[in-house]
């Protein structure tokens, strides 16, 4: 019998919640660190899924399927990894810029970065540049994530960030800008911190800037 | 196995009750003061989480204001002719709106879009012959709608359908169809446009859309209510699950938009097809793409009204063998199944670029199909019975086909014709490709379509000015 980390990781690639939120209460029945369980049950799990992705072995309902159930287990283990003072990987606020009512691809982002372990606050779509910075003094997110589907509303990432400036916040998030019309090119020139072209570039992105930060 | 890809009234009947069940019980999302008071006031409920609850008397009673004064619309040039009417049975094709992307033919490479590719690409689809037009190219500028049509309208007679981001985009786009019409009240006595209005999949019904829809109902502009309701996307992932929701969202609109104005009119339909799973990207090329446009077609039949179509693009990059073959088997599921304004002739990459070449293919492919499919003409010209008496018998000394009179008067119109570069085993100077690429340089050098008289456009820039 392979050992319940195992298991665990397993019910994470099968997108098996039921099996993991027990596998997870099995584990620290046997007296496990939360954070062992996290590092190497949960997390393995997902970073399999990650692989199976790129190689086209699984497909993007699978991998939320995955991400579910890796937030499940998650949501056992977040007030005890709290309790013992071990920070969490990060808060991410999402949203989709003002004028622009496509949200199918930041909500996406949002279940994958939730997959990682990543708390994550959906403020929605047409959100003027005063919501997010609401959110980030409401919420005090290490990222900032911003999507635009239109040419015509891409810009108003670049506002948003202005905004963000004046507010005198800038220094406290991470930016990241994402949607079909952006490219890195345009998320250097309105001095966004990065950018992701598909959801689990987006997760990458959100990763590494959250273990900068 | 037995294929029907075309929707039986029978199947049609099915999905019009699922799309009631789905108005009646789940409901839709409305903020519009308006919208939600015109719909509460003619006897829709609010549930507890303020959705509103359609009723089917509500729904049928729309059906049939729409089948009165909706069942034929139509369309004019901008010079006043008449040019398409929108009702069941009849097909028309245009190209997409909105492209992001455009393939320089000058340099090969793909560029953003600017201003003068809506000028070139409307100019190529013009003379392609395109039934109607739309825009193809929008440049990454702030409420640019109103100059992309400006250009639109100085380079096609031909009837067009509009998008718009918001509201003031569309009323100024309007503002400039009135301006060349020469005023509201003649733009609508002769409509040349039809708005591209939608809701939000799932059941959300904007501010913006809300704002347009009643807009185009009070005027009697002919309008749609298309949602991009795609399968596994902002539906659900089957094909009778997303076009129940889609269908639901638009007879939701047909309810707004009659309760407003009964005499408004409205083209049924919405835009449905398949997110990829492994790029999450949604296909304009998909076999669900193509299977969708028959299905809304039947649904335009089952209710007499005119249907929303789409087809003739491909997710594929250039015009290769992909292209072919996806924007191919879409123009022939549309014009199969009768649906009525098809556009998006010419899209790749998933409506994402234009190649101008692709817009001569599409053309091609279009004449091609209505020729497939055209009737079977039994007349007795064609049956031809004293042609093959004469060939037979070697009357007048005519002892073969190709020399006879007969085959002289018909050939053109029985015979499919491509241009001279299309491969029947002659030696061509180049690829496909290239050779349209010849085609487009041919058109952009020797094609003026004809010209908007100089006052109209010195009105359109004025008024342009003053935004
Ligand atoms: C569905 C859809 C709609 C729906 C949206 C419903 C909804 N709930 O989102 C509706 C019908 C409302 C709609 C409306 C309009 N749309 Co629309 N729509 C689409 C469509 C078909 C699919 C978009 C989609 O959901 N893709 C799937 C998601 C998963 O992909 P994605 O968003 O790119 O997200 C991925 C990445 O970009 C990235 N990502 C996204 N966000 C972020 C954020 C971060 C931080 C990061 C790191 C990464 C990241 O990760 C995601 C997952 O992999 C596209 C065409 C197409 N084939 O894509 C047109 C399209 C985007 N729409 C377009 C247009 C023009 C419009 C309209 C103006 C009118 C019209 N023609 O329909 C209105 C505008 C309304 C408005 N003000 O926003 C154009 C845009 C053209 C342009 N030049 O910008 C397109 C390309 C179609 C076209 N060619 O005309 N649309």
């Amino acid at each position: 019998m392979s050992s319940v980390l195992e298991r665990l990781s397993t019910a994470v690639i099968a997108g098996d919640a039921e099996n993991s939120v027990k596998l997870v209460h099995r584990a620290l029945d046997k007296g496990m660190d939360p954070k062992d369980i996290l590092d190497n049950g949960l997390v393995p799990g997902m970073d399999e899924v990650g692989i199976r992705f790129r190689r086209g072995d699984m497909f993007v309902p699978e991998v939320l399927m995955s991400a579910d159930t890796m937030s499940a287990g998650l949501d056992i283990l977040r007030p005890l990894l709290a309790a013992a003072g071990t920070q969490l990987i990060g808060t991410v606020v999402l949203g989709t810029v003002k004028g622009d009512l496509h949200d199918i691809g930041k909500n996406l982002v949002g279940m994958m970065a939730e997959g990682a372990g990543f708390e994550v606050i959906d403020i929605g779509f047409n959100v003027p540049p005063e919501r997010f910075i609401d959110a980030i003094k409401e919420h005090q997110p290490n990222i900032i994530g911003m999507s635009a589907m239109l040419t015509t509303t891409m810009r108003a990432m670049g506002h948003t960030i202005r905004a963000i400036e004046e507010a005198g916040l800038r220094d406290k998030v991470k930016i990241i800008v994402g949607g079909a019309p952006v490219d890195a090119e345009f998320a250097t020139r309105i001095t966004a911190d990065g950018y992701g072209s598909n959801a689990p570039s987006a997760v990458e992105l959100c990763k590494s800037l959250a273990s900068a930060s | 196995m037995n294929y029907t890809p075309l929707l039986s009234p029978n199947e049609a009947a099915r999905l019009h009750a699922a799309s009631l069940a789905v108005l009646s019980k789940t409901g839709v999302k409305v903020d519009h003061p308006e919208a939600r008071d015109l719909l509460l006031s003619a006897g829709a409920h609010q549930d507890s989480e303020g959705r509103i609850l359609i009723p089917a008397h509500l729904v049928a009673d729309a059906l049939e204001k729409a089948r009165h004064s909706a069942g034929h619309i139509q369309i004019y040039t901008r010079d006043g002719e008449p040019a398409i009417l929108l009702e069941a049975g009849r097909t028309y094709f245009g190209p997409g709106s909105d492209a992001l992307e455009i393939r320089d033919l000058h340099t090969g490479e793909i560029r953003p879009a600017v201003l003068t590719d809506v000028a070139a690409n409307v100019t190529v689809a013009d003379a392609v012959g395109f039934d109607f037009m739309m825009t193809m190219a929008l440049p990454p500028d702030d409420h640019v709608y109103p100059h992309v049509y400006a250009q639109l309208i100085q380079h096609t007679a031909r009837p067009a359908v509009v998008t718009a981001a918001d509201f003031d985009d569309m009323r100024q786009t309007y503002r400039i169809a009135e301006i060349v019409a020469g005023g509201q009240q003649e733009l609508r006595a002769k409509p040349t446009l039809v708005a591209y209005v939608e809701p939000i999949s799932p059941l959300h019904f904007d501010d913006e859309g809300m704002a347009k829809l009643l807009f185009m109902a009070e005027n009697g502009y002919p309008s749609l209510f298309a949602a991009g309701a795609n399968c596994g996307a902002t539906a659900p992932v089957t094909m009778a699950g997303a076009v129940s929701q889609a269908n639901a969202e638009f007879l939701g609109g047909l309810v707004v938009a009659t309760l407003k104005n009964e005499h408004a009119r409205m083209v049924s339909g919405a835009n449905s097809s398949s997110m990829d799973m492994r790029t999450s990207g949604v296909c304009y090329g998909s076999p669900e793409w193509g299977r969708a446009v028959a299905i809304y077609a039947g649904m335009g039949a089952f209710y007499g009204l005119p249907s929303w179509g789409f087809a003739g693009g491909s997710d594929a990059e250039e015009p290769n063998a992909q292209a072919g073959m996806e924007a191919y088997e879409s123009i022939l599921l549309a014009l199969q199944s009768h649906s009525t304004l098809v556009h998006d002739m010419g899209y790749l990459k998933r409506g994402y670029l234009y190649d101008p070449r692709m817009l001569v293919l599409t053309g091609l492919m279009v004449k091609r199909a209505r020729k497939l499919l055209a009737p079977l003409d039994l007349s007795s010209a064609a049956l031809a019975a004293d042609v093959i008496d004469d060939v037979a018998r070697v009357h007048a000394g005519v002892d073969n086909y190709p020399s006879h009179e007969h085959t002289f008067e018909h050939f053109r119109s029985a015979l499919w014709m491509p241009p001279a570069y299309w491969e029947r085993g002659q030696e061509l100077d180049a690829s496909l490709p290239e050779l349209l690429t010849d085609a487009v340089e041919d058109i952009l050098a020797t094609h003026t379509p004809t010209p908007l008289a100089a006052d109209k456009i010195a009105a359109i820039d004025q008024y342009l000015h003053s935004l």
